[in-house]
């Protein structure tokens, strides 16, 4: 009796670590970029480099909103912003579609390394531009 | 000088006599105790049965192949960038360029003039 605790509780510890392995998190950031203001990149750390040596034109990044999602993801939408982001799928094909309002504005499938970036850039905002920047980890 | 051996030696037994002998009420309380104490037997060696061997072995090479398979899968065991595989867009737009960009190998999709106003586009 003793040994089967010991053996379920083994076999309960493995599978909990093998479910933890799988999942993951992704992050979704809405920046703006823009040439004024002095906001400083709060939030941004990880990625304001990446952002400032290929979004040319653009001096400021300001961190609006953020949300996140766990992988994989269910086909449900979250709200970052005033965009509706949906997102399907595992890590390595990961179905993005990003709305605003009722107008469907990109439809993307990409994967996503740990820690590493994808942006989508170009959404208009009064002060520049949006940025969109998902990261996996 | 003569010693007294045998006199020694006699005292010397009285002396151990009376050093090692018991009271007789002590030696019988001891041994009613001893008498009334239970025989135990020695712990056996706790024995995993082998069913329970077997079955943690093989659930241990299942799970490390499901893990590996997850992992694989999933794609975060792969190293490079993040790659944009496809990709939409809606609404009326100049241009769209696809990047890798930094050394971490993001990847970047910039939409130029995105008319996120206009009419929703039709995707065929």
């Amino acid at each position: 009796m003793k040994n089967a605790a010991l053996f379920t509780a083994i076999l309960a510890g493995m599978l909990t670590a093998s479910t933890a392995m799988a999942g993951g998190t992704l992050s979704i950031r809405l920046v703006e970029a823009s040439n004024s203001g002095s906001g400083g990149a709060a939030g941004l750390g990880d990625v304001i480099d990446v952002l400032k040596s290929n979004v040319p034109g653009y001096s400021q990044f300001t961190l609006i909103a953020s949300g996140s999602k766990s992988l994989p993801a269910d086909g449900s939408s979250i709200v970052v912003g005033k965009y509706q982001i949906m997102c399907k799928g595992n890590q390595k094909e990961l179905s993005i579609e990003v709305s605003s309002g009722h107008k469907h504005l990109l439809s993307v499938t990409a994967s996503l390394r740990d820690g590493i970036p994808v942006i989508f850039g170009g959404l208009p905002s009064d002060k520049g531009k949006h940025v969109l920047v998902f990261v996996a980890q | 000088m003569k010693w007294p051996w045998n006199k020694i030696e006699r005292e010397l037994k009285r002396e151990a006599l009376v050093t090692m002998a018991r009271d007789a009420r002590a030696f019988w309380t001891d041994f009613d105790a001893r008498a009334r104490l239970r025989r135990q037997e020695s712990p056996a060696p706790v024995k995993l049965p082998l069913i329970y061997g077997w079955s943690l072995a093989t659930a241990c090479a299942t799970l490390l192949l499901v893990m590996t398979g997850v992992y694989m899968i999933s794609g975060r065991g792969e190293t490079g960038g993040s790659t944009i595989n496809s990709f939409d867009i809606g609404v009326n737009y100049r241009a769209a360029i696809v990047t890798q960009g930094g050394d971490r190998q993001a990847a970047i999709l910039w939409v130029m003039d995105m008319d996120a106003g206009a009419p929703q586009k039709e995707t065929l």
